[in-house]
């Protein structure tokens, strides 16, 4: 795992994701899975930039890599405890008129990781983001 | 790197984008959008067979801009996707968005342009259509004295179906009132009064269950009754932006009469006009140098460009209507002559059609942020004077006036 700082602020984001999408590359994530790790982690960092630290910016880190588990990503921010997986799935049947547009964030990151953990670690939260291996071979 | 085009055909907007549509590409497709939105764009067609992510970001500016849309009419649709574009809308549950083909209704004709007085547009005549009668309630003369009493003021409610403007506050009596008394405007059940006890902002209230807004009045104009005529205008189709004595004479030419009420919604090009900023009642010599530089502000360029403009005025094409002393030249010339107050809101884009004002009105005074209000005046000043309040693309609703006999006017 690789582990680099993060100001979170949202014009940062886009390097930030840049970064974890070439790490996927390098770790052997094919391409089309390497674009579900880019949208996992910017609604990750974006959740930071704007919940934890309200748009005023503020400092978190970032961390991804190859494990056991497959390619994983790890966010850490020291903004009030929230657990972004706790957010209540948006009705997806629903007329596109009457769909709440906050939430769809959070289900596009539960659909594309295959495990995806919140813990509090002492002042920070700790988001943890799994894409499995998908080897054919193992 | 993200490239957006845009073409836009009457009320259908066709964007086509190439490159990332990340939380840095879709702001920029987001100000797109709107901007779309805010030139008359209602179908808004998306081809998005060149982007090659799209993100949460994205996904969400796309729903947001598809319910803007329909809220006005019209919607937005995915007509091109690349695979990458096609697997986050499904897994976001958006396919909905996506172009089925034959999803189009036929849309019927649209109903010719006219040109009122040199303003182009679309005339819906009302059907609820006749005229307004008009209390003119004070003396606007008393003001440079600032001779203003109790007995020289009136109550005036503003139920829904009513309009009305002058200088006022909202209060129960003149005591209560004596030290804000600034501009005020009301239509459709919904008031503003600037207040001019050092408040910034002004202060507004709708018409809500059993409450009316009620505003105490030095002087003003109070109408009710039904509008005849709506002339839904745009820019697109004049040439630049349309001074308000434009939009004066068309209201009197809808009308056919030598006065008329008006209410015009649009998006402002920016304002000119004055404000009080103390209360006149007891304050002197209102507008004697240098205190004039106290109790009035004036508008030194226009202001608000951007912004929902409200504007309730009366209006008059001839001399010597019951109206003159309310009203003073909207232009350069010294007719068609009108008393407009403009309350400037944050921008809300007006529905296709024939909207309905008291839709739009309660949508501006509900959701919208009421930024300034104040008295139109044009600055007619030779080469220094900056010329009229403008406006681009928005509605006009007209009626006929009947002034009544003037209250509490010079004996």
């Amino acid at each position: 795992m690789i582990r680099r700082p993060f100001h979170a602020v949202v014009p940062a984001v886009s390097e930030a994701v840049a970064w974890v999408g070439a790490l996927a590359e390098e770790a052997g994530v094919p391409t089309e899975r390497g674009l579900e790790v880019e949208l996992a982690v910017e609604e990750a960092l974006m959740n930071v930039c704007l919940h934890a630290y309200g748009g005023r910016g503020g400092d978190a880190s970032l961390e991804a890599g190859r494990t056991e588990e497959g390619f994983v990503v790890e966010i850490e921010d020291a903004g009030p405890p929230f657990d972004p997986l706790s957010a209540p799935a948006p009705d997806t049947s629903a007329p596109l008129e009457a769909r709440p547009v906050g939430g769809l964030g959070i289900l596009l990151l539960r659909r594309v990781t295959d495990a995806a953990r919140w813990r509090r670690e002492g002042e920070r939260n700790v988001l943890t983001l799994v894409f499995a291996s998908r080897d054919p071979a193992g | 790197m993200t490239r957006i085009e845009r073409v836009l055909t009457g009320d259908a907007a066709e964007i086509r984008v190439a490159g990332r549509l990340d939380a840095h590409g879709s702001s920029a497709l987001e100000r797109e959008l709107d901007d779309a939105v805010r030139s008359g764009a209602r179908r808004l067609r998306l081809l998005l067979a060149e982007v090659s992510f799209l993100s949460s970001a994205g996904i969400r500016v796309l729903l947001k801009a598809h319910q803007a849309a329909a809220g006005l009419g019209g919607e937005l649709q995915v007509a091109e996707a690349s695979p990458a574009v096609l697997d986050v809308l499904r897994l976001g549950g958006l396919d909905d968005l996506l172009d089925a083909g034959g999803k189009a209704t036929a849309a019927p004709g649209p109903q010719p342009f006219e040109t009122v007085a040199g303003v182009v547009g679309r005339v819906h005549s009302l059907p609820a259509g006749g005229a307004m009668t008009c209390r003119l309630v004070g003396d606007p003369d008393r003001l440079p004295a600032g001779a203003f009493d109790a007995a020289s003021t009136t109550g005036l409610p503003f139920p829904p179906g009513t309009l009305g403007l002058g200088l006022g506050a909202f209060g129960e009596s003149f005591d209560d009132c004596r030290d804000r008394f600034g501009e005020f405007l009301a239509v459709a059940g919904a008031a503003a009064c600037l207040p001019t006890d050092g408040a910034r902002a002004p202060d507004d209230v709708m018409a809500r269950g059993g409450l009316v807004p009620k505003v105490q009045a030095l002087y003003g104009v109070a109408c009710s009754g039904p509008f005849s005529s709506l002339l839904r205008f745009d820019v697109g189709m004049s040439a630049g932006s349309l001074p308000l004595s434009r939009l004066v004479a068309a209201a009197l030419e809808l009308t056919g009469s030598p006065a008329a009420a008006f209410v015009v919604v649009a998006e402002s090009a920016g304002l000119m006009g004055a404000a009080l900023r103390r209360s006149p009642v007891g304050a002197g010599d209102l507008f004697a140098f240098p205190g004039v530089r106290d109790s009035l502000s004036f508008t030194a360029e226009r202001v608000h460009e951007r912004a929902t403009a409200l504007v309730v005025g009366v209006a008059t094409g001839t001399e010597g209507t019951a109206l003159a002393p309310f009203v003073r030249p909207a232009g350069a010339a010294p007719l068609p002559a009108v008393h407009a107050h403009a309350a400037a809101f944050t921008f809300r884009a007006l529905p296709a059609g024939a909207p309905s004002l008291e839709a739009m009105v309660r949508g501006l005074f509900e959701e919208e942020r009421l930024l300034a209000l104040l008295h139109l005046l044009p600055d007619v000043r030779e080469i220094y004077g900056s010329g009229e309040s403008l406006f681009l693309s928005g509605a006009l609703w007209a009626a006929p006036v009947v002034p009544a006999a003037r209250e509490g006017g010079p004996k």
